[in-house]
């Protein structure tokens, strides 16, 4: 049906193509890329929307999009940071690996091997110019667990990547030289070292959301975390935090307090979310609750796995002790 | 109830819960008392697109308030009534666009925006100039520029 004559994309305000693009970055970046070729207007717009949230949808970009970084070698003071905190061997191990058995068969077929040159980088020539890096205000890993709609038979999901692609080691690294003004970072489903995270938490100042769930995230990550709201310069602004399944809450509550402690200490944080996270108690909650009444704490009731033990050793111990386990068909140690 | 008066003269009139939909609508109605006798001008909004906002704002009239979407923003659209709304030719998914930005309707504007997205899907860069009717204005040299540039992003 016709409903009028209108045909001119024209009218259509800035900020709303700039809405358009921003959902092309989510589904396919080669859409966007084609969006970037089209006219100096949606070039403007879409790079904006581009760089202003990078998603990656497979390693490759991912690869490709921090090696264009390195290349670049505009800035001095980013040359000279780069001298200094890039480390090679984590470069290597989560980018270059295929290329350097490229060219050590390349190198073999030549008869010459020389292993120990292989911390020289490895780059294409396209580097991506600063006043797009400077723009980058969000990046997302896109290794989310939410993302991958596909579930196996098992219930395990499968979004076409290697174990081994959730290793994000050295693009944080990389972020932390290159991307100190970045807002918000998702990290979910990630594998990383806590030092690692340690190192960007004190070099990207700005973070207000940060998504740690279902990541690699362990002890010294989460009090990083707590310290950087808490240090006296520069403070964390954080404002939402995802910690949905992680493990370590009940330890971290016993030695540090972390989640009592990072509600009272983040002054900017709005929103925590505590979904699938088995061993944080009601009391936990409760007390966090209490502390602010300004931050919304987004969790599932449910048992938790301590009494759900507890309630069982309660029964054994009341009844006979054989039958129960003979019922139960379970030993629990 | 409320009366509305499109940009060519047509008098439309719509229940309160309706209107709320539209957060301009809403913030008129509170300022203006008797909005039941004087009807609102839209001066920016066409009758028969006028008529489509009513019908999109009609039938979500009752839907519960959503909370803020976590996580990626797909293109999908998930609602089949919303789909088989969005199925209109492209100079009026246009204007329905600019009138959810005019009158404020959010979801209405979310939807326009992902079935514009939708059409970017999957089409060469000619087949988007020609989709929609935009001239070529870069140098070859400025398009290699940017081939460059955003090489990273290229899939083959």
């Amino acid at each position: 049906m016709v409903y009028s004559t209108f045909n001119k994309y024209d009218a259509i305000p800035d900020e709303i193509l700039i809405k358009i693009f921003s959902y092309i970055t989510h589904n396919n970046l080669n859409d966007l890329y084609n969006s970037l070729l089209v006219s100096k207007r949606w070039n403007k717009l879409a790079t904006f929307a581009l760089y202003n949230t990078l998603h990656f949808r497979n390693v490759n970009q991912r690869s490709n999009f921090f090696k264009g970084l390195l290349t670049n070698n505009e800035d001095q003071f980013v040359i000279e940071k780069r001298d200094k905190c890039l480390d090679i061997s984590l470069l290597e191990r989560e980018f270059c690996l295929n290329e350097k058995i490229n060219k050590q068969i390349d190198k073999q077929n030549n008869d010459i091997m020389d292993i120990d040159e292989c911390d020289e980088i490895i780059i294409n020539d396209n580097p991506i110019p600063m006043k797009y890096i400077t723009s980058i205000k969000s990046i997302n890993f896109g290794l989310s667990p939410n993302e991958n709609k596909e579930m196996n038979e098992d219930g395990t999901f499968n979004n076409g990547t290697e174990w081994n692609q959730h290793c994000v080691n050295s693009s944080l690294n990389l972020i932390s030289i290159y991307c100190p003004n970045i807002v918000s970072l998702n990290l979910s489903g990630c594998q990383y070292y806590d030092y690692v995270l340690c190192e960007l938490l004190e070099n990207c100042k700005n973070i207000m959301y940060l998504d740690v769930s279902y990541s690699s995230i362990k002890q010294m990550g989460l009090l990083a975390i707590l310290d950087s709201v808490s240090r006296t310069e520069n403070p964390l602004p954080l404002r939402e935090i995802n910690l949905s399944g992680i493990f370590r809450f009940w330890r971290l509550y016993r030695e540090s307090r972390f989640l009592p402690n990072l509600i009272r200490k983040a002054k900017d944080l709005k929103k925590v979310i505590i979904l699938d996270c088995p061993d944080i108690l009601d009391e936990i909650i409760e007390e966090c609750k209490s502390i602010r009444d300004n931050v919304t704490i987004v969790y599932e009731t449910k048992t938790p796995i301590n009494e759900i033990f507890m309630k069982d050793c309660s029964i054994t111990v009341k009844s006979d002790s054989s039958v129960t386990l003979a019922s139960n068909n379970e030993i629990y140690v | 109830m409320v009366k509305l008066t499109s940009s060519d003269g047509q008098e439309f009139t719509i229940s309160k819960e309706v209107a709320y939909q539209s957060v301009l609508l809403k913030n008129m109605i509170e300022d203006v008392l008797d909005s039941e006798e004087n009807p609102i001008p839209l001066p920016n909004v066409s009758g028969p697109i006028l008529v489509k906002v009513i019908e999109y704002a009609t039938h979500h009239k009752d839907d519960p308030v959503k909370p803020p979407v976590d996580g990626p923003r797909t293109s999908e659209i998930v609602d089949e009534w919303d789909k088989e709304f969005m199925n209109i030719d492209q100079g009026s998914l246009y204007e329905l666009i600019l009138a959810a930005n005019y009158l404020d309707i959010k979801d209405l504007l979310d939807l326009g925006c992902k079935t514009v997205a939708n059409m970017i899907k999957g089409k060469k860069v000619e087949e988007l100039r020609k989709l929609f009717n935009i001239q070529n204005d870069f140098t070859p040299e400025e398009e290699e520029q940017i081939k460059k540039e955003n090489a990273w992003c290229e899939e083959h």
